[in-house]
């Protein structure tokens, strides 16, 4: 009654393998995509129908019936670790586009399945039509901030800039209060100060 | 036109509403700690709208119009606010302001130009409050177009001789307006309280409004710029605000389980109380504290080896030894402190020292922060002087000025203890410098009506870098002349010189006269109408733009032919005094 084909069964070992592999990984970066194992556990689901088909014409007999159920329940079982794996990765695809943005590095994006790519771009698109449409930057701020204007104070001459409230004129040794988004990439620049006097 | 102490908080919702439009543009003077406190209420109130704004710090006029001309021409409603300066001043020409702008100025500096009180002037604000007292504002132009709308009010035609007649009679009250001197009016920080008060935004940081207004009149007070009455009425005024604060009534001391009484921890709490007149008790030693302030060294002058021996008998008398009054004050024991207290009410009199005590504030946060007006002010003032450097900054005003608004907020200790230690060693060099110039009558020259002391010639060089600074100057003048005014018969005004921090060539120079000018009752600061006339009769190279007009910068070469020619004026200036009075 065992088949040839049960060498290659591993009964739910190689796809606890995959869960542990992504569970284990640092949760800030994206392993490579381990497309080696799914297609190996996808080929193991096969090889348990292959098994469940051969069984079933004698299911009658009760040892048949055990062994029918351990192939089913090593399909279900292997299902739900590759789900679990591929959520996972998923999870953190859309974190990507938080902390990273729109520009995706080539490293991660070697790392991705090409559906992962396709999730990215389409997640990202779904965001911005989001975004356009509250009229907001969502990913500025990933923590909602106390006040949306920040007190900056300026350590340059920078010239005029345009903002949302008018021209304000950066002039060295001058204090402003700006919109957080607006004054952000002049604090990273060095041009700003934000400053804390409370 | 004038704005009065009703429609204060109308102008600030008017500035608000104005912010939306473009950012309100704020300039904010770098010479007083007053300034300094209008700015970070105005700005506290101005965050919690969330109205965009952007501050200059200025400290000249000639700056104020440079910048005045950099404000973009696009014709959008901007709101302009000058925070102690532009009051003293045409603010329309000085800044050049375009149509839409529109100039909110809260100024203590007086007399006000007349053009911008002129009710015309709907393009320039003064906040004035009533309490000053009533004032009459000549009309500030006689050109010939605007004697006739003057004319309707009248009945029949005019003759061109009537016409003149009352010409020359405007002219002669608007001269008579400017001629009385500077002298100064409600401290700003008090106003943008006021303000506060009424929308309530008070209770913005922990009543932080209400702690500047306190700093703003304090400040004012140390540097004779306020009447002892009216510093009396302010105290009041603000002691009723304090004791509503919502703290007030919350116990000092807690007892434990077991019956002792420990300190209650108490976060950012205000208090009315007395203070003695001594000099950053807190942070010194109460002998150095007693020897360094005005008050004391006057009271007993001490810079002459009897003055010293009285206050050591003093200290006799109360029966605390010196060691005890020469070790930190945070470390003499209370008991001694009371004891002293109470003996000083018993002999200080018989010693001088009356009124050893004034009412003011304190503060206090937790158990290790408990600092009072007076030494706010003079950490603050001390960082604004620029006094040691730390090289971080580039010591311009600008900086100085950030650095001093840092250490005002009550979160930042380190820095406002850094400007105590930078007073209390300004304060030495003020006791020094004085003492030398009291101890010899040579070194005070009298020319004419005028006393005139150069510190220049008779300072020690280590100490004369430290008064660069206008009001580090003016310290050692007002304490020389509270000196003089107890041991000379004669009160004259007195002009000290010292030396320009920009240029070598020059020398600073400061007037106080003989009465503090506190009020308009008791006579301005007539130097600020001198100094020009004189620089300018005999063609001296001069610089007269600070917003202080009290202070001018004189070219070395000319000091002696410019000491001669105010001494002239001022004896014209008496001369038509006597006449009036006949």
């Amino acid at each position: 009654m065992p088949t040839n084909a049960s060498t290659s069964l591993s009964f739910g070992k190689k796809a606890a393998e995959l869960v542990r592999e992504i569970v284990e990984s640092d949760p800030e970066t994206l392993p490579p995509y381990n497309a080696d194992a799914m297609r190996t556990i996808v080929e193991q689901c096969g090889d348990h129908r292959a098994e469940i088909v051969t069984l079933a014409p004698d299911a009658s007999e009760d040892a048949t019936r055990v062994g029918l159920l351990a192939h089913h329940q090593a399909i279900l079982r292997n299902k739900r670790a590759m789900l679990v794996y591929l959520n996972e990765r998923v999870g953190r695809v859309k974190e990507m586009r938080w902390s990273v943005g729109m520009g995706l590095p080539e490293s991660a994006s070697a790392n991705m399945s090409h559906g992962e790519r396709t999730f990215f771009t389409k997640y990202a698109e779904t965001l911005n039509e989001y975004m356009r449409a509250v009229d907001l930057d969502l990913t500025l701020d990933l923590e909602p901030p106390q006040n949306h204007k920040i007190q900056v104070r300026c350590l340059e001459d920078h010239g005029e800039i345009f903002t949302r409230d008018g021209t304000v004129d950066l002039k060295k040794n001058t204090v402003h209060l700006l919109w957080r988004e607006e004054a952000q990439p002049l604090i990273r620049e060095g041009v700003l100060e934000q400053m804390d006097d409370e | 036109m004038l704005v009065g102490a009703n429609n204060f908080h109308y102008a600030y919702a008017s500035i608000r509403d104005e912010g939306a439009n473009c950012p309100v543009l704020i300039y904010v003077s770098t010479a007083e700690v007053d300034a300094l406190c209008a700015f970070r209420t105005l700005k506290m109130m101005l965050k919690s709208d969330h109205v965009a704004f952007s501050a200059y710090p200025v400290s000249e006029y000639d700056e104020l119009q440079r910048l005045g001309a950099e404000i973009p021409d696009d014709g959008l409603q901007r709101a302009i606010v000058l925070i102690n300066c532009g009051g003293t001043e045409d603010v329309r020409a000085v800044m050049g302001l375009r149509k839409g702008a529109r100039a909110y100025v809260f100024d203590s500096h007086r007399p006000l130009d007349l053009v911008n009180v002129s009710a015309d002037n709907q393009d320039v604000l003064v906040m004035r409050d009533d309490k000053e007292g009533e004032e009459s504002f000549p009309e500030p132009h006689s050109d010939d177009s605007d004697s006739d709308d003057s004319s309707d009010d009248d009945e029949g035609p005019e003759s061109p001789r009537t016409r003149r007649v009352r010409r020359q009679e405007r002219a002669r009250d608007r001269a008579a307006y400017y001629a009385r001197g500077s002298f100064y009016g409600r401290a700003s920080g008090i106003i943008m309280h006021d303000i506060a008060y009424k929308l309530n935004k008070d209770r913005l940081e922990n009543y932080l409004p209400l702690w500047l207004a306190v700093v703003s009149m304090t400040d004012q007070y140390l540097h004779q710029r306020l009447s002892h009455e009216m510093y009396t009425s302010c105290v009041m005024e603000l002691a009723t605000r304090v004791s509503a604060m919502s703290n007030a009534d919350q116990p000092m001391t807690r007892y434990l389980e077991d019956g002792t009484v420990v300190n209650a921890f108490s976060e950012r709490r205000l208090q009315y109380n007395e203070e003695f007149r001594f000099m950053l008790l807190r942070h010194w030693t109460l002998y150095d504290s007693m020897l360094h302030s005005n008050y004391v060294a006057t009271a007993l002058q001490t810079w002459t080896e009897r003055g010293r021996a009285n206050l050591n008998s003093l200290f006799a008398h109360v029966g605390i030894s010196l060691d005890v009054a020469k070790q930190k004050y945070k470390h003499m024991e209370p008991e001694k402190m009371k004891q002293f207290e109470e003996r000083l009410e018993q002999y200080g009199s018989s010693h001088g020292l009356d009124n050893v005590k004034f009412w003011s504030f304190q503060y206090s946060h937790g158990y290790s922060v408990k600092v009072c007006a007076a030494d706010v002010v003079y950490g603050a003032t001390a960082l604004l002087e620029g006094l040691g450097e730390s090289g971080e900054g580039d010591g311009s005003a600008a900086d100085n000025f950030w650095r001093a608004a840092q250490a005002l907020s009550l979160g930042n200790w380190e820095e406002m203890e850094s400007g105590i230690g930078h007073a209390i060693r300004l304060q030495q060099a003020v006791m020094r410098q004085g003492s030398v110039a009291l101890s010899s009558s040579a070194h005070i020259r009298t020319t004419g009506s005028l006393r005139c002391y150069n510190l220049l010639d008779h300072g020690s060089p280590a100490d004369v870098k430290l008064f660069t600074h206008p009001l580090s100057l003016l310290k050692l003048a007002l304490f020389i002349q509270d000196a003089l005014r107890l041991t000379r018969n004669r009160i004259r005004p007195l002009v000290v010189i010292g030396p320009s921090s920009e240029d070598d060539s020059f020398a600073l120079i400061v007037g106080v006269t003989a009465k503090p000018n506190t009020d308009d009752t008791s006579g301005g600061n007539f130097f600020t109408y001198s100094f020009k006339l004189a620089a300018e009769r005999i063609n001296a190279r001069f610089k007269h733009g600070s917003f202080e007009a009290s202070i001018i910068q004189v070219a070395k070469r000319d000091l002696g032919q410019f000491i001669e020619a105010l001494s002239d004026i001022d004896a014209e200036r008496l001369a038509r005094l006597r006449a009036s009075a006949d």
